[in-house]
Protein backbone atom coordinates (compact mmCIF):
# COMPACT_ATOMS: atom_id res chain seq x y z
CA UNK A 1 0.00 0.00 0.00
CA UNK A 2 2.76 2.46 0.45
CA UNK A 3 4.18 2.68 -2.67
CA UNK A 4 4.92 -0.21 -5.33
CA UNK A 5 8.60 -0.17 -5.64
CA UNK A 6 8.92 -0.15 -1.53
CA UNK A 7 6.42 -2.72 -0.88
CA UNK A 8 7.71 -5.50 -3.36
CA UNK A 9 11.24 -4.99 -2.39
CA UNK A 10 14.18 -3.64 -0.88
CA UNK A 11 14.52 0.06 -0.14
CA UNK A 12 18.05 1.15 -1.29
CA UNK A 13 18.77 5.06 -0.33
CA UNK A 14 21.35 6.96 -1.76
CA UNK A 15 23.91 7.18 1.03
CA UNK A 16 23.06 11.19 1.00
CA UNK A 17 19.84 10.78 2.70
CA UNK A 18 20.21 12.06 5.97
CA UNK A 19 19.34 10.87 9.17
CA UNK A 20 15.88 12.94 9.35
CA UNK A 21 14.67 11.85 6.30
CA UNK A 22 15.22 8.34 7.18
CA UNK A 23 13.38 8.66 10.56
CA UNK A 24 10.73 10.15 9.05
CA UNK A 25 10.67 7.58 6.21
CA UNK A 26 10.09 5.20 9.01
CA UNK A 27 6.95 7.81 10.51
CA UNK A 28 5.08 7.34 7.05
CA UNK A 29 5.73 3.67 7.39
CA UNK A 30 4.02 3.55 10.11
CA UNK A 31 1.55 5.83 9.35
CA UNK A 32 1.23 3.29 6.18
CA UNK A 33 0.04 0.78 8.52
CA UNK A 34 -2.17 2.30 10.77
CA UNK A 35 -4.25 3.17 8.02
CA UNK A 36 -4.13 -0.11 6.35
CA UNK A 37 -4.80 -1.42 9.66
CA UNK A 38 -7.83 0.54 10.34
CA UNK A 39 -8.89 -0.77 6.98
CA UNK A 40 -7.86 -4.23 7.32
CA UNK A 41 -9.80 -4.08 10.97
CA UNK A 42 -13.26 -2.77 9.03
CA UNK A 43 -13.03 -5.57 6.62
CA UNK A 44 -12.14 -8.33 9.55
CA UNK A 45 -15.72 -6.79 11.11
CA UNK A 46 -17.63 -8.15 7.92
CA UNK A 47 -15.84 -11.74 8.25
CA UNK A 48 -16.40 -12.43 12.23
CA UNK A 49 -19.24 -14.92 10.98
CA UNK A 50 -16.52 -16.84 10.07
CA UNK A 51 -14.96 -17.07 13.47
CA UNK A 52 -17.76 -18.67 15.17
CA UNK A 53 -15.95 -22.03 13.66
CA UNK A 54 -13.09 -21.31 15.25
CA UNK A 55 -13.99 -20.53 18.22
CA UNK A 56 -15.31 -24.19 18.78
CA UNK A 57 -12.37 -25.43 17.58
CA UNK A 58 -10.47 -23.17 19.87
CA UNK A 59 -12.86 -23.87 22.94
CA UNK A 60 -12.34 -27.95 22.55
CA UNK A 61 -8.80 -27.50 21.94
CA UNK A 62 -8.10 -25.43 25.44
CA UNK A 63 -9.86 -27.68 27.34
CA UNK A 64 -8.35 -30.51 25.71
CA UNK A 65 -5.33 -29.16 27.43
CA UNK A 66 -7.23 -29.01 30.47
CA UNK A 67 -8.04 -25.25 30.29
CA UNK A 68 -4.75 -24.20 31.70
CA UNK A 69 -1.77 -22.30 29.35
CA UNK A 70 -1.82 -21.25 25.67
CA UNK A 71 -2.35 -23.72 22.78
CA UNK A 72 -0.76 -22.20 19.81
CA UNK A 73 -2.16 -23.85 16.25
CA UNK A 74 -0.16 -23.43 13.00
CA UNK A 75 -2.27 -24.37 10.22
CA UNK A 76 -0.49 -25.44 6.51
CA UNK A 77 -3.16 -23.63 5.35
CA UNK A 78 -2.54 -24.56 1.41
CA UNK A 79 0.09 -23.89 -0.63
CA UNK A 80 2.49 -21.44 -0.94
CA UNK A 81 3.97 -21.56 2.37
CA UNK A 82 0.88 -19.71 4.25
CA UNK A 83 0.76 -19.85 7.91
CA UNK A 84 -2.27 -19.14 9.31
CA UNK A 85 -2.67 -20.03 12.93
CA UNK A 86 -5.16 -18.95 16.12
CA UNK A 87 -3.60 -18.26 19.24
CA UNK A 88 -6.23 -20.05 21.80
CA UNK A 89 -6.23 -19.51 25.64
CA UNK A 90 -8.78 -21.12 28.42
CA UNK A 91 -11.06 -18.83 28.37
CA UNK A 92 -11.23 -16.62 24.96
CA UNK A 93 -9.93 -16.99 21.45
CA UNK A 94 -8.20 -14.92 19.22
CA UNK A 95 -7.69 -15.70 15.72
CA UNK A 96 -5.20 -14.14 13.86
CA UNK A 97 -5.05 -16.03 10.22
CA UNK A 98 -4.81 -15.50 6.38
CA UNK A 99 -7.95 -14.88 5.82
CA UNK A 100 -7.54 -16.40 2.15
CA UNK A 101 -6.93 -19.65 4.35
CA UNK A 102 -10.44 -20.03 6.30
CA UNK A 103 -11.64 -23.16 4.52
CA UNK A 104 -8.22 -25.07 4.30
CA UNK A 105 -7.32 -24.60 7.65
CA UNK A 106 -10.67 -25.87 8.92
CA UNK A 107 -10.05 -29.26 7.82
CA UNK A 108 -6.26 -29.02 8.93
CA UNK A 109 -5.87 -31.11 12.34
CA UNK A 110 -5.55 -29.97 15.56
CA UNK A 111 -3.05 -32.54 16.78
CA UNK A 112 -0.67 -30.88 14.04
CA UNK A 113 -0.59 -27.98 16.63
CA UNK A 114 1.58 -27.16 19.22
CA UNK A 115 0.93 -26.91 22.69
CA UNK A 116 2.88 -24.08 24.48
CA UNK A 117 2.90 -23.61 28.26
CA UNK B 1 -11.45 -14.39 35.68
CA UNK B 2 -8.60 -12.85 33.40
CA UNK B 3 -5.09 -12.66 35.04
CA UNK B 4 -3.28 -9.46 34.19
CA UNK B 5 -1.27 -10.91 31.26
CA UNK B 6 -4.36 -11.53 29.44
CA UNK B 7 -5.96 -8.59 30.23
CA UNK B 8 -2.61 -6.46 28.79
CA UNK B 9 -2.39 -9.33 25.34
CA UNK B 10 -5.93 -7.90 24.81
CA UNK B 11 -5.14 -4.04 25.28
CA UNK B 12 -1.69 -4.68 22.80
CA UNK B 13 -2.30 -7.17 20.43
CA UNK B 14 -3.75 -5.04 17.69
CA UNK B 15 -0.81 -2.32 18.56
CA UNK B 16 1.96 -5.31 18.29
CA UNK B 17 0.46 -6.35 15.15
CA UNK B 18 0.59 -2.39 13.64
CA UNK B 19 3.67 -1.75 14.45
CA UNK B 20 5.30 -5.67 13.58
CA UNK B 21 3.64 -4.41 10.29
CA UNK B 22 5.11 -1.09 10.00
CA UNK B 23 8.65 -2.95 9.74
CA UNK B 24 7.94 -5.82 7.94
CA UNK B 25 5.24 -4.65 5.08
CA UNK B 26 3.28 -7.81 5.44
CA UNK B 27 0.14 -8.44 7.23
CA UNK B 28 0.21 -12.42 7.92
CA UNK B 29 3.59 -12.24 9.09
CA UNK B 30 3.48 -9.54 10.88
CA UNK B 31 0.12 -12.05 12.85
CA UNK B 32 2.48 -14.38 13.04
CA UNK B 33 4.96 -12.82 14.83
CA UNK B 34 2.63 -10.99 17.09
CA UNK B 35 1.75 -14.25 18.27
CA UNK B 36 5.80 -15.28 18.66
CA UNK B 37 5.89 -11.93 20.59
CA UNK B 38 3.34 -12.58 23.33
CA UNK B 39 4.43 -16.10 23.48
CA UNK B 40 7.83 -14.77 24.58
CA UNK B 41 6.27 -11.58 26.56
CA UNK B 42 4.10 -14.73 28.74
CA UNK B 43 7.24 -16.24 29.41
CA UNK B 44 9.31 -13.51 30.37
CA UNK B 45 6.37 -11.88 31.84
CA UNK B 46 8.06 -12.13 35.16
CA UNK B 47 11.13 -9.87 34.24
CA UNK B 48 9.11 -7.22 33.10
CA UNK B 49 9.47 -4.09 35.63
CA UNK B 50 6.70 -1.11 37.03
CA UNK B 51 9.68 0.90 35.56
CA UNK B 52 9.28 0.25 31.72
CA UNK B 53 6.24 0.88 29.32
CA UNK B 54 4.75 -2.27 28.89
CA UNK B 55 3.53 -1.22 25.04
CA UNK B 56 7.46 -0.34 24.52
CA UNK B 57 9.02 -3.21 26.39
CA UNK B 58 6.42 -5.58 23.89
CA UNK B 59 7.96 -3.85 20.73
CA UNK B 60 11.43 -4.70 22.03
CA UNK B 61 10.28 -7.90 21.68
CA UNK B 62 8.53 -7.80 18.82
CA UNK B 63 11.53 -5.61 16.62
CA UNK B 64 13.71 -8.73 17.79
CA UNK B 65 11.22 -11.25 16.44
CA UNK B 66 11.55 -9.04 13.10
CA UNK B 67 14.70 -9.07 13.21
CA UNK B 68 15.22 -13.18 13.85
CA UNK B 69 13.18 -13.50 11.16
CA UNK B 70 15.02 -11.22 8.74
CA UNK B 71 18.36 -13.10 9.28
CA UNK B 72 16.77 -16.12 9.18
CA UNK B 73 14.56 -15.88 5.79
CA UNK B 74 15.40 -15.23 2.33
CA UNK B 75 13.23 -12.74 1.94
CA UNK B 76 15.40 -9.09 1.79
CA UNK B 77 14.44 -6.70 4.64
CA UNK B 78 12.43 -4.03 4.07
CA UNK B 79 13.09 -1.58 7.14
CA UNK B 80 16.45 -2.55 8.55
CA UNK B 81 18.03 0.63 8.71
CA UNK B 82 18.36 1.82 12.93
CA UNK B 83 16.88 5.19 11.83
CA UNK B 84 13.97 3.93 10.11
CA UNK B 85 13.21 1.81 13.17
CA UNK B 86 13.50 4.55 15.18
CA UNK B 87 10.70 6.72 13.22
CA UNK B 88 8.07 3.46 13.08
CA UNK B 89 9.13 3.38 17.01
CA UNK B 90 8.52 7.63 17.64
CA UNK B 91 4.93 7.17 15.89
CA UNK B 92 3.60 4.14 18.55
CA UNK B 93 5.27 6.12 21.39
CA UNK B 94 3.55 9.16 21.07
CA UNK B 95 0.63 6.98 20.44
CA UNK B 96 0.58 5.33 23.56
CA UNK B 97 1.05 8.11 25.83
CA UNK B 98 -1.37 9.71 27.97
CA UNK B 99 -3.61 6.93 29.21
CA UNK B 100 -3.28 3.03 28.17
CA UNK B 101 -6.69 2.37 29.78
CA UNK B 102 -9.42 -0.17 28.41
CA UNK B 103 -9.20 0.08 24.51
CA UNK B 104 -6.73 2.83 24.22
CA UNK B 105 -5.80 1.75 20.89
CA UNK B 106 -9.00 1.52 19.02
CA UNK B 107 -9.63 5.24 20.85
CA UNK B 108 -6.67 5.61 18.61
CA UNK B 109 -7.97 4.33 15.79
CA UNK B 110 -11.16 6.23 16.12
CA UNK B 111 -9.03 9.29 16.26
CA UNK B 112 -7.33 8.21 12.97
CA UNK B 113 -10.59 7.71 10.76
CA UNK B 114 -11.58 11.32 12.19
CA UNK B 115 -8.67 12.51 11.70
CA UNK B 116 -8.50 11.18 7.26
CA UNK B 117 -11.97 12.84 7.75
CA UNK B 118 -10.42 16.07 8.15
CA UNK B 119 -7.73 16.07 5.82
CA UNK B 120 -8.71 18.82 2.90
CA UNK B 121 -10.58 17.04 -0.62
CA UNK B 122 -7.73 16.29 -2.55
CA UNK B 123 -5.43 14.85 0.49
CA UNK B 124 -8.51 12.75 1.61
CA UNK B 125 -9.51 11.47 -1.69
CA UNK B 126 -6.02 9.89 -1.97
CA UNK B 127 -5.78 8.64 1.11
CA UNK B 128 -8.99 7.11 1.01
CA UNK B 129 -8.53 6.17 -2.98
CA UNK B 130 -5.40 4.29 -1.83
CA UNK B 131 -6.27 2.91 1.37
CA UNK B 132 -9.89 2.31 1.36
CA UNK B 133 -10.56 1.69 -2.66
CA UNK B 134 -7.48 -0.32 -2.76
CA UNK B 135 -6.90 1.80 -5.87
CA UNK B 136 -2.89 1.88 -7.23
CA UNK B 137 -1.20 5.23 -7.28
CA UNK B 138 -1.97 5.30 -11.05
CA UNK B 139 -5.85 4.76 -10.99
CA UNK B 140 -6.11 7.44 -8.18
CA UNK B 141 -4.49 9.82 -9.99
CA UNK B 142 -6.51 8.96 -13.32
CA UNK B 143 -9.58 10.01 -11.14
CA UNK B 144 -8.42 13.03 -9.72
CA UNK B 145 -6.93 14.01 -12.81
CA UNK B 146 -3.27 14.65 -11.17
CA UNK B 147 -0.31 13.22 -11.85
CA UNK B 148 1.33 9.45 -10.24
CA UNK B 149 4.02 11.96 -8.52
CA UNK B 150 1.05 14.36 -6.83
CA UNK B 151 -0.93 12.05 -5.67
CA UNK B 152 2.15 10.52 -3.90
CA UNK B 153 2.87 13.89 -2.68
CA UNK B 154 -0.31 14.29 -1.25
CA UNK B 155 0.15 11.07 0.39
CA UNK B 156 2.96 11.76 2.18
CA UNK B 157 1.52 14.94 3.22
CA UNK B 158 -1.78 13.55 4.30
CA UNK B 159 0.04 10.82 6.25
CA UNK B 160 1.55 13.80 8.35
CA UNK B 161 -1.24 15.80 9.28
CA UNK B 162 -3.01 12.36 10.16
CA UNK B 163 -0.08 11.51 12.22
CA UNK B 164 0.56 15.47 13.70
CA UNK B 165 -3.69 15.27 14.16
CA UNK B 166 -3.68 12.06 16.14
CA UNK B 167 -0.76 13.14 18.29
CA UNK B 168 -2.55 15.98 19.09
CA UNK B 169 -5.74 14.18 20.47
CA UNK B 170 -3.53 12.37 22.25
CA UNK B 171 -2.10 14.91 24.07
CA UNK B 172 -4.63 16.75 25.21
CA UNK B 173 -6.50 13.46 25.88
CA UNK B 174 -8.71 11.87 23.28
CA UNK B 175 -11.90 14.02 22.71
CA UNK B 176 -13.16 12.34 18.80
Amino acid sequence: MFDEKVTKGRVNFPSEVDDAALKEFGRQLAMDSLLEDLVGDEVMQSKRFLWGRRAVLGGMAASLVGGVGWFLYRGGGGQGGGDGGILLHSSWVMVATQDTDFDECDSCPVEEGGIIF
Amino acid sequence: MKDAFEILFNDYRSMVGAYLHSLLKDRHLAEDLTQETFLVAKEKFADFGDDKKFGAWLRGIARNKALMHWRTSQRKPLVIDSRIVDGVDDVFDRLERNGEGDDWWEMRRRALRDCVGKLGDRMRQAIEGVYFGRKTLAEVSEANGATVAAVGQRLTRARRLIRECVEQKVKGGIDV
